[in-house]
Formats: C-alpha cells, structure tokens, sequence
C-alpha cells in the first residue's frame, strides 16, 4: 500500500528525444519505447538535428539519432555535428546513434570518441536500443531528477 | 527455372512478424504504423523514380538510403540488397542502366508490399 502511494505522487520526469528523419522510423521507435517503457514522461521527435538542440534545455535523458540526417533535408547537419553541438551544451547526456550504413564501424568508431552508443538498423536495432535504455535507467548516478 | 520464378512470386513482400513483435501485438498501434508506411512509401517511390528519369544521383543516394529504414519495419527483406545497391550506384555515380533495372525491381515489390499491407489491415 505505501509502495502505491509513492507510485502515484513520483512524478514522470525521463524525457527521450528522438531525431530521426525518415518520419516512419521515428513513429515506429517511438511507440516501440513508449510500450516497453510506459512510466517515460515524454519522448518527442524530431526531423532534424537542429530543432532538437533548441531544446535540449528541457534536460533529455537519453537522445536517440540517425547518423545521416541530411539525406532527406540536405541543408540539415549531419550526425557528427548534432552529437558535438549536445555533448557541449549538456555533456551528461546519453546518446545512441542509430545507422543503416554499410560501413559503420567507421561510423562505430566516430561515434564511441564522443561517449555515444551505437546501434545498426538491423532487425534487432530496437531490442538493441531497450537494452541501452534500461541500462541507462538502472546506472547507480540515474534518478529521478533531470541531468543538468 | 520457371519454377523457381513463379515461387519467388508466389512469396510474401512483407513479413508482419517483425512489426507485431515490435508493437507488442497490439492491434491499433500496428495499424497506425501500417498507415504511416502507406503514406510514405508512395512519396518515396516518387521521389527515387524522378531522380532516375533525371538521372540525378545524389537524389537516388540519398532515397535510396531513406527507404532502407522504411522497408526494414515492414520487413521487407527482399528489398534490402536492391537498395544498397541503388545507394551504392548512387554514391559512385554508376551504371544508369542497372539503376533503371533496380528501381523497376523496387517499384514492383514496394507494389505488392502495399497490396499485401493494405490486405493485412483489413485482417488486423
């Protein structure tokens, strides 16, 4: 009984940016995490890198990106880019970058310089992606409030 | 040889089990992702088709690149190879002939995909 009244006064705090330009992907990923982790406050996507930065203020846990975000709008930055431009405003931030590239394990290898998980889109990309979530959420330096 | 032809055929475009997995096997969310697939996959087509008549290469890059994700959440496995091959083409500006060939081959299975979608949403 005290464990469910603590379960309904613990505010939903975890909050997920996904930016991801193919609009498909995106909806699937992001039902797929909102079905396994249903106590997650929000997760929003985005089509492009930039719009995600101008809100990074709002302390996501976890961001979850193509590599190649310019394949749709050319003028957009790439993956690198984003990834350099969030870890200097909010250098806690998790990241996991998610491509279809043939060659990623120099993308692999790009991506690991800046702390960020990656994971091929392959058939198992989203279980690959719930088990980095959980580990996130179960990291001893994880709690309820927001990562400055 | 014809055998082999009639039941490659005969084979299913999409493999659902993926899609169904991934939503938990929860109906409406499966048809919600199937609707979005619909919407998108004929803009796609679109857009790859013209940048083959305009044998505009980093357009037939950059879809080709754009629809391997769309197709991996219907499972369209058979697609797979046809893209990276059409992005591979793409990126090195080759030959305009099989690029042709390839994306008649795409539209012809993005063709049954959509059947076999539409087919699956009035089961679902």
């Amino acid at each position: 009984m005290f464990s469910n009244f603590f379960k309904i006064i613990i505010p939903k705090t975890k909050i997920i940016f996904i930016v991801e330009d193919n609009e498909l992907y995106a909806k699937s990923l992001n039902t797929f995490i909102k079905i396994r982790f249903p106590k997650i406050k929000e997760i929003k996507n985005f089509r492009i890198g930039e719009m995600c930065l101008m809100e990074m203020h709002r302390n996501p846990r976890i961001v979850i990106m193509d590599y190649f975000l310019n394949s749709k709008y050319e003028e957009a930055n790439n993956g690198l880019e984003i990834i350099k431009s969030i870890k200097i405003l909010k250098p806690k931030t998790d990241i996991i970058v998610l491509s279809i590239q043939q060659n990623f394990n120099i993308i692999a290898e790009a991506v690991k310089q800046y702390g960020c998980s990656y994971v091929h889109k392959d058939q198992w990309a989203f279980n690959k992606v719930e088990h980095l979530i959980k580990e996130n959420f179960n990291h001893p330096t994880s709690g309820f409030e927001p990562r400055a | 040889m014809e055998n082999n032809e009639s039941q490659k055929s005969m084979q299913n475009a999409c493999d659902f089990s993926y899609l169904s997995e991934m939503m938990g096997g929860k109906k409406n969310l499966m048809l919600g992702i199937m609707d979005a697939f619909l919407e998108q996959i004929p803009e796609e087509l679109g857009s790859i088709n013209d940048a083959v008549t305009n044998t505009n290469y980093p357009k037939i890059k950059n879809v080709a690149h754009t629809m391997k994700s769309t197709v991996s959440i219907m499972g369209i496995y058979s697609l797979e190879p046809i893209l990276k091959e059409m992005e591979a083409l793409g990126a090195s500006i080759g030959d305009i002939e099989k690029i042709r060939t390839l994306n008649l081959e795409l539209n012809l299975i993005c063709k049954k995909a959509i059947e076999e979608v539409e087919k699956e949403k009035l089961n679902t």
